[in-house]
């Protein structure tokens, strides 16, 4: 039996998709929305639905033994897994935004708003730049409009909403796409199965 | 005496203490600090981010010790000429990598010092492999050998930023990535061959170590691949044949560590509870003329036996 941790939302269905395609389809998935556990024993899975962020953790400490996880996840936490696959899906990028008319003024601490703490402080430090990073969980686009902040670190997919909100990308960071990721423990003892999923997909 | 009553971690400190001391293993006491200075001055072999201060009644700066290797090795007195052979069982102070905060661990372990060969090498592998035995019938001993990644990486002559990026991309499995990095940093392409296929490698020591045979690079590889066999002959004929495997993802650091490398692993335990391995370095930058070789068991990981998803 593999436990395979999905990010809830858009990315897990993709990935549940994929994986039903080749062989680990889960009939209950389609039966009862609210549940957050499903498995299915004649095709040996046993899928959760998790928080995005926290599908590292589940992986990591072995409650699952694969996942299926956006890049961004993995490095603004670092789990201690093994990444086995780019799965191709799921693409944006990991991006600073700030609005239209905005010129940066390098005497002055750079103030940035963000989800991604680690990205962003670890992008700014790489090139010296002094800044003040200000955590936030949503609608990062307000911040610069609300002079809460100079410029963002977020993820862009189509730039719509940037676009909407009078912001545009002033430097790409990273790419980012979901990844399969494996505990390490997991990855020994059950080293047949993974090596058979990672075959078929 | 009936024993059996003991709960589990007690029962196999006690089995690990008897297959140590019948090896001729004494064991080691240590004080439970250290001065400070010690760590600042090898802050590179401190597997932590902080390390636990305070004022002792003399006004040196005093620190609960985060790691015992660095400890023994600055004490112990052996030489090429006399061998010591210790083991302990102590706690360790160090900083979780996900909550930040302090936590006590302990470790269980042995240190083998002087002049370490093949023999001296095979014997620490093998009370290895011995001791994940007393931890469960389950368990998977994964074995590498530094000194091959070593030789790719000073053929290479790569800036410390891309070897620490290479090894991180082997530590995480993470083959795509590894290609594309080689490729933009223009790494010569029989090397990125020869990491692509160290990455790829899980399995029989034997078998994996004879694809690698065929592409070694220069003599210091030859005598690493050598090395290896050697020693798998040796373990194999000391009755460590199942439940060990060529792995070498295990490897996280190429400067603490030199020659054999070792990580055990339990089923049901989603962490590594052996770490251990060959740190004729660490004996160098304490002016110790020894060789020493030697593994660590995380008591705590075991706790988590029960309960855990099969």
């Amino acid at each position: 039996m593999l436990n395979i941790a999905l990010p809830k939302g858009r990315l897990g269905n993709q990935a549940y998709k994929l994986l039903s395609a080749k062989g680990y389809e889960c009939r209950e998935v389609y039966e009862d929305t609210r549940k957050l556990v499903y498995e299915s024993k004649e095709n040996g899975v046993r899928y959760f639905l998790v928080k995005p962020s926290d599908v590292g953790i589940y992986v990591a400490h072995g409650a699952a033994d694969l996942g299926i996880v956006g890049k961004d996840v993995i490095m603004e936490t670092s789990p201690d897994v093994y990444e086995l696959l780019d799965l191709g899906f799921g693409k944006c990028k990991m991006a600073v935004a700030a609005p239209m008319d905005y010129v940066e003024n390098t005497e002055k601490t750079l103030r940035v708003a963000t989800k991604f703490i680690t990205i962003t402080k670890n992008y700014y430090s790489s090139i010296s730049r002094e800044v003040n990073i200000i955590k936030l969980h949503g609608s990062i686009e307000l911040a610069p409009i609300l002079g809460l902040s100079d410029v963002i670190v977020d993820l862009v997919e189509s730039g719509k909403t940037l676009k909407e909100n009078n912001l545009h990308i002033i430097k790409e960071l990273y790419p980012i796409s979901a990844r399969l990721i494996a505990n390490k423990s997991s990855f020994r003892f059950k080293n047949a199965l993974i090596n058979e999923l990672l075959g078929k997909i | 005496m009936d024993i059996s009553w003991l709960p589990k971690e007690e029962l196999i400190s006690l089995k690990l203490r008897e297959i140590f001391e019948k090896s001729g293993y004494k064991k080691f006491k240590m004080t439970k600090f250290e001065e400070y200075q010690l760590y600042v001055e090898h802050k590179s072999l401190v597997n932590s981010e902080k390390v636990i201060t305070f004022t002792d009644t003399d006004g040196k700066l005093m620190a609960l010790k985060p790691d015992v290797t660095i400890s023994i090795a600055k004490n112990c007195s052996a030489t090429p000429e006399a061998t010591e052979k210790l083991y302990y069982n102590e706690n360790v102070y160090r900083t979780s990598k996900e909550t930040h905060l302090f936590e006590e661990i302990n470790q269980i372990g042995i240190e083998c010092l002087g002049k370490i060969d093949v023999n001296a090498i095979t014997e620490v592998t093998t009370l290895a492999w011995k001791s994940l035995n007393i931890i469960s019938k389950n368990f998977m001993l994964d074995i590498a050998h530094i000194g091959i990644l070593q030789s790719i990486f000073e053929l290479m002559n790569a800036p410390v930023s891309l070897k620490e990026t290479i090894l991180r991309l082997l530590n995480t499995k993470n083959v795509f990535a590894l290609k594309k990095i080689c490729a933009e940093s223009g790494v010569n392409p029989e090397y990125v061959q020869l990491l692509l296929e160290i990455c790829g490698i899980r399995g029989d020591i034997a078998k994996e170590i004879n694809k690698l045979k065929a592409l070694c690079v220069n003599e210091d590889m030859k005598k690493s691949v050598n090395e290896l066999l050697e020693i798998n002959e040796k373990l194999i004929a000391e009755g460590c044949k199942k439940n060990i495997m060529l792995d070498f993802s295990i490897i996280s650091n190429v400067d603490y560590y030199n020659g054999i490398f070792m990580h055990g692993y339990v089923k049901n335990l989603p962490r590594v509870v052996l770490s251990g391995g060959q740190y004729d370095n660490i004996m160098k930058s304490l002016n110790k003329k020894a060789s020493a070789i030697g593994f660590a068991l995380y008591m705590d990981e075991l706790e988590f036996e029960e309960g855990m998803p099969c």
